[in-house]
């Protein structure tokens, strides 16, 4: 929406690309002083540029003449797609240079030559004017008249250059191209770009598809999508029957940017593009227009793109919290949830900060912090309001027709920082408090006016909140510009450079742009490290990304990060920590975010004090991690709860449910597999696998037969409690036990200790029994075959409640998957191929009662080549959150489910996971899609995996061990490997 | 001026349906208006029950149905409140009349079974939702009066088969959650209110949740139709509750 009488008329435009020569200036002598400044201007106010032409860099800067010293960015595309300079305040800087080898560069003459020669046996005298780099460069008409003519006169010149070839019985500019492209195969070039601007003939290695290719992958790094680009060239259209020089800015994914003409255009402009004419003096009526729209505080656009946002138009009071979890803005220290900042009665709003309890033992909660995306607008009158989330870039775009444009961000650049920019009716945006308590923060609010200040006080200390905020004068309607900055305090702050103020003073100091500019680069290059591309299911590809959007979000990578059930998104589960940050979210992280991955241990590591006392005080050794953690790591398990059937019923979770140990330790085993960080993995990595090893080793109970158990446990399947030999716990426990021996030396731990392990290890029962079938815990085979998937009308269901808490705790009712996820975890624990008998077995009796379940089978079923299972698993995990399956999507996503989701394709459909010094890749791609490509950081390394139906390609930063399909360990080099992909499943 | 008619007949059930409207009047913050219908001479257990109230009983003239219709319509009118049957040894059934009234007037209707006692002002209301937008809308009204008037809300909800929920997820926390966004999406302006949940049959749940809360006052949204194969639940509360019923019509949401 733009304000009432605006002096200027939108959209803006996130980056600008055009071409010189005709566009820019009017020729290489011309005065660019104006040009010069406005360049400058662009600069300070964020714009990033791009100036792209044949001609070599020299010509360019010497008569640009500018070092732009603000944040946006001026690049030099030259030489005509064959390099890139960045424009610094200090000077030009060489980006990239495609440089020609000395066979292509003989190549390159004996193509113009023989591009002359054969013009001449037409009759055509041609000359090689220009040597240029990677390029050759044929004067079709060297005559004195002709020598150097303006772009003004483009059509004289085009018409000049058709009759003269006529004469020579050459049928027009497209058949002297055609000369050249067969002159240049006949010298070995296969692939050259021959291009015209009517005058002469370029053959190169190169063109402007290079420099647009350049300019849009680096645009996207630094978080602009093509949509957001306006292209403005002299040459967009057709000349003498060949593509305009400029339309190669247009191909690809340059076909989504806007396009501006203002050359003459003999032969018109395609579709799509408009033609303005005019030439340089419109283009600086064009750029000064952007940055018009810059200095009234124009909103910046975000994404049209569908595969890139969630879209929510209108009201729908049923389903606007769920939506409120899904639109929320995270940056891994504090989420705010996507509210409409007009409030309606449905709205729930809320900003939580990660690890801010309030409350002791199971009543603490993450604390409600002050609200800072909340506006007094009148919203009676206007049309229905439009949410746009932009997950490539974490903006959050707020349309209230008639009544005011909003943009919003959470900076994952500074987390802590949020800005919320706003135009529209002035008196309303006045009214607007920057902070608002909420109706529930229930806690010591205190308010510094003078500074806008908050402070929210906690048990273990504080949230603090500064505020500034400046409202505009626009025309008729008003810009609000706000920035906000939240911290945790300890109780006792040493230092006030510790607290709200100082952040919010560095991030005013930055500018808006600045703060916008940084935080869209910090998304794109996690988007870098963990986009998951999917084509051939649109559906699939936009849940993939809300899912990873949410899960990048979930956890600061710096200090701990503490990620609960439903992440900062929503009060559900109180933001209580459970194996669901352990198993599910950390792989993600560890694979493409080490440092956020280290956070979420640090969680754990700064833990092990209470956990040691946890397990003393049941008489036991080493660490017993809580099952349900906040602040101080005690359990935090409720201990009693209502079911949905009004019963009252004992939760006996946090004092039985011990997995959560050997989970810990899974961790972080996972987080070194993937990071290779030894400082982590001999200092307190080493330390937890150790004291939960103790554990374990002092959990056993011996029988005669010298067999060790761990009785009274529930397992994952939660509707079976207190079972002996869950065969999940004992298998986890096994693990850690040989982990941890494998982790030490004699020097950490005393070999007798490490021996007793090894022993133990051997002793404890797991489960398995003929055919390879694990039984999930002792006397389960005997228990009532129920098998859910013929009983119940639909999965995933609440089988307790269908059939009643007694017959599924006496049937063969699971809840989850408990030894399936032995397979997830653990394979190599197993006996080996025992996958698909424990897959037909299990999956048929689990009534899928957790949002974690669908996933893990999802990646099973990939793996085990039943495509058609694994996709509807995977489908189902996908829309958990989209269609509120749970319908409790309104307390927050479901965090460990979306990563569920990253670990089915990775792992399950991918089959890449670390084992050792090499990383395993084991493709199983559905006939259904044609591409599944993500990137993984493994020890240190960049690689990015591509996978098709006919081939599997794995392009690294440097030398790296894969095993692929099994064919053994292979060190492939920088670069790209190729193998097939094994045959399509069934 | 907003009123509450309540219809008294010249039978014991008289006094419940005096001592009902008056709670009903409290929170519907209305004026209670007892009339009785009929055409030969005074009916002394309606003027009885009226007197020992303190309040006055009009009489109507005219067959009961047309001029308890009539009455319901006036549009100071927000409630019409009348025995369930006021025969003896009626049990729970519903008396013709009452049958007619409640499926045709427009208004809240409030069924006071037979024998009720009265137990002074409504201080809890127990508030059945089917999880369906007419449900929800149907009841709106009656939850707003409700914190209006101070008067505690339970709001309960009975599962089954057809809506089970898809994941129990951890018991303690998904119930809440589950239940926050229930009412959210339900009850928005139920500030404070509790969810009971139950499984299974919808109005043996209802009834168990009637007996525990201890409500003074069942309020149910319904389509006004009893005929054969429809408002099953309703009809089965209607018998069974001993408390009176706030029977509300539900429309279908335009939203």
């Amino acid at each position: 929406m733009t304000p009432p009488a605006m002096a200027v008329d939108g959209p803006r435009y996130e980056a600008l690309i055009f071409d010189w020569d005709g566009t820019a200036v009017p020729d290489r002598s011309a005065d660019a002083s104006h040009l010069r400044a406005l360049v400058a201007d662009a600069s300070r106010l964020g714009l990033d540029l791009a100036v792209v032409t044949g001609t070599h860099v020299e010509n360019v800067d010497e008569q640009l003449a500018v070092r732009p010293d603000g944040a946006g960015e001026l690049h030099m595309l030259v030489n005509r797609g064959s390099e890139v300079f960045r424009v610094d305040p200090q000077g030009l800087v060489l980006i990239e240079r495609r440089t020609a080898s000395p066979q292509e560069d003989a190549a390159l003459d004996a193509a113009a030559a023989l591009t002359v020669e054969r013009l001449a046996q037409q009759g055509l005298e041609a000359r090689v004017v220009s040597q240029r780099l990677n390029r050759r460069k044929i004067d079709l008409i060297p005559e004195p008249a002709w020598a150097d003519p303006p772009k003004a006169r483009i059509d004289e010149l085009l018409a000049a250059v058709e009759a003269r070839l006529a004469e020579h019985h050459i049928q027009g500019l497209v058949a002297a191209v055609t000369l050249a492209e067969q002159a240049a195969a006949d010298a070995g070039l296969a692939h050259a770009r021959v291009t015209s601007d009517a005058k002469h003939i370029e053959i190169g290695l190169t063109d402007k598809t290079d420099s647009a290719r350049w300019w849009f992958d680096h645009l996207w790094r630094r978080g602009i999508a093509p949509e957001q680009v306006l292209v403005v060239g002299d040459e967009l259209g057709p000349l003498g029957g060949l593509p305009g020089s400029d339309s190669m800015l247009l191909v690809g994914v340059g076909a989504r940017a806007a396009a501006v003409s203002v050359g003459v255009e003999p032969g018109g402009v395609p579709p799509g593009v408009t033609l303005r004419g005019g030439g340089p003096a419109e283009f600086a009526r064009l750029l000064e227009r952007q940055l018009a729209l810059r200095r009234v505080g124009a909103m910046p656009s975000v994404s049209a793109d569908a595969r890139w946002t969630l879209t929510i138009d209108g009201n729908d009071a049923a389903h606007e919290q769920a939506r409120e979890s899904m639109l929320s803005l995270v940056d891994g220290r504090m989420g705010t949830r996507g509210s409409l900042v007009a409030p309606n009665g449905a709205s729930s709003p809320a900003v939580l900060l990660a690890g801010a309890y309030r409350g002791e033992g199971e009543e603490s909660a993450l604390q409600p912090a002050p609200l800072w995306n909340r506006l007094s607008l009148r919203t009676r009158d206007s049309g229905p309001p439009t949410r746009v989330l932009d997950l490539h870039a974490g903006l959050l775009r707020q349309t209230f027709p008639g009544e005011a444009d909003v943009l919003q961000f959470s900076s994952l650049a500074r987390p802590g920082v949020a800005v919320l920019r706003a135009l529209g009716r002035r008196q309303p945006l006045e009214r607007s408090s920057a902070l608002v308590v909420p109706a529930d923060a229930g806690a010591e609010v205190s308010l510094d006016p003078e500074r806008t200040l908050m402070r929210v006080e906690l048990p273990d200390g504080a949230v603090e909140v500064a505020a500034t905020q400046t409202v505009e004068r626009r025309g008729e309607g008003a810009l609000l510009e706000r920035i906000v900055a939240y911290t945790r305090t300890a109780a006792q702050p040493a230092d006030e450079a510790a607290g709200a103020a100082p952040l919010l003073a560095s991030a005013v100091a930055a500018g808006r742009e600045a703060l916008l500019i940084e935080h869209r680069c910090a998304w794109a290059a996690r988007w870098e490290r963990g986009d998951v591309r999917i084509e051939g299911d649109p559906g699939l590809q936009r849940a993939v990304r809300l899912a990873l959007y949410h899960l990048m979000g979930s956890a600061a990578d710096s200090g701990e990060a503490a990620i609960g059930a439903r992440s900062l998104t929503g009060p559900g589960y109180r933001g209580h920590v459970f194996w669901d940050a352990d198993v599910f979210v950390v792989p993600f992280l560890a694979a493409t975010h080490p440092a956020a991955a280290r956070a979420a241990l640090e969680y754990r590591v700064r833990r092990l004090g209470a956990s040691l006392e946890a397990a003393r005080a049941c008489g036991r050794a080493g660490a017993r991690f809580a099952w349900e953690s906040a602040a101080t790591g005690f359990d935090v398990t409720p201990k009693v709860a209502r079911d949905r059937a009004g019963h009252e019923v004992e939760i006996l979770t946090g004092e039985h449910e011990e997995h959560i140990v050997a989970d810990v330790a899974w961790a972080c085993a996972c987080y070194v597999d993937w990071s290779a960080d030894e400082e982590f993995r001999r200092g307190p990595g080493r330390r937890l696998v150790v004291e939960t090893a103790r554990y374990w080793a002092s959990r056993l109970e011996w029988d005669d037969d010298g067999r060790a158990h761990i009785r009274g446990v529930i397992g994952p399947d939660e509707y079976h409690e207190m079972v002996d030999d869950n065969a999940y716990t004992n298998v986890m426990a096994r693990w850690n036990l040989r982990h941890a021996f494998g982790e030490t030396t004699d020097a950490d731990v005393e070999n007798a200790e490490r021996a007793s392990w090894l022993a133990a290890a051997d002793a404890l029962v797991d489960g398995l029994s003929a055919g390879g079938l694990y039984e999930e815990f002792a006397g389960f085979f005997e228990l009532e075959p129920v098998v859910i998937a013929e009983l119940a009308p639909r999965r995933p269901i609440a089988a307790d409640l269908l059939l009643g808490r007694e017959r599924v705790e006496q049937g063969q009712v699971v809840k989850q998957a408990d030894v399936l996820m032995l397979h997830h975890l653990v394979p190599e624990e197993l006996a080996a191929g025992s996958l698909s008998a424990n897959l037909a077995y299990y999956e048929p009796r689990t009534a899928h009662g957790s949002s974690l379940s669908p996933g893990v089978h999802a990646a099973l079923f990939a793996r085990d080549g039943n495509m058609r299972q694994a996709l509807e698993a995977l489908a189902l995990t996908a829309r958990i959150d989209l269609d509120d399956i749970s319908d409790s999507t309104a307390g927050g996503v479901h965090i460990a489910a979306m990563a569920s989701l990253w670990q089915a394709v990775v792992m399950g459909f991918a089959g890449v996971r670390p084992r050792g010094s090499e990383l395993l890749l084991d493709p199983h791609l559905p006939g259904s899609w044609d591409v599944l490509e993500f990137p993984v950081i493994f020890k240190g390394a960049m690689l990015t995996i591509t996978i098709t139906p006919d081939e599997t390609r794995v392009r690294s930063d440097r030398s790296t061990r894969v095993n692929f399909a099994g064919r053994g360990s292979t060190e492939i080099g920088v670069g790209e490997t190729t193998f097939a992909t094994p045959g399509a499943a069934r | 001026m907003r009123v509450i008619v309540a219809a008294l007949g010249d039978d014991a059930a008289a006094p419940g349906v005096v001592a009902a409207a008056a709670a009903v009047g409290r929170l519907f913050a209305a004026e209670v208006e007892l009339v009785n219908v009929r055409e030969d001479g005074p009916a002394a257990a309606a003027e009885a029950a009226a007197a020992a109230a303190g309040l006055t009983l009009a009489t109507l003239p005219g067959d009961p149905y047309s001029a308890l219709s009539a009455a319901a319509e006036r549009e100071d009118v927000v409630a019409l409140v009348l025995a369930a049957d006021g025969a003896p040894k009626a049990g729970h059934r519903l008396s013709h009349i009452t049958r007619q009234l409640i499926t045709s007037v427009s208004k809240p209707v409030v069924v006071v079974p037979a024998g009720y006692a009265a137990s002074g002002r409504i201080a809890r209301v127990l508030v059945p939702l089917d999880g369906t937008p007419a449900s929800a809308a149907a009841l709106r009204g009656t939850v707003e009066m409700a914190a209006e008037a101070e008067v505690e809300v339970v709001l309960v909800h009975v599962l089954d088969v057809s809506n089970l929920p898809a994941f129990g997820d951890q018991v303690a926390h998904e119930v809440r959650t589950w239940s926050d966004a229930f009412i959210a999406r339900n009850a928005p302006t139920a500030h404070g209110a509790r969810l009971e949940l139950r499984v299974g049959r919808p109005a043996a749940g209802i009834e168990e949740a009637l007996q525990e809360s201890q409500a003074d006052l069942l309020a149910l949204g319904w389509s006004r139709e009893l005929t054969e194969g429809r408002a099953a639940v309703v009809s089965e509360l209607l018998a069974a509750a001993g408390v009176p019923v706030l029977l509300t019509a539900a429309t279908v949401s335009s939203g």
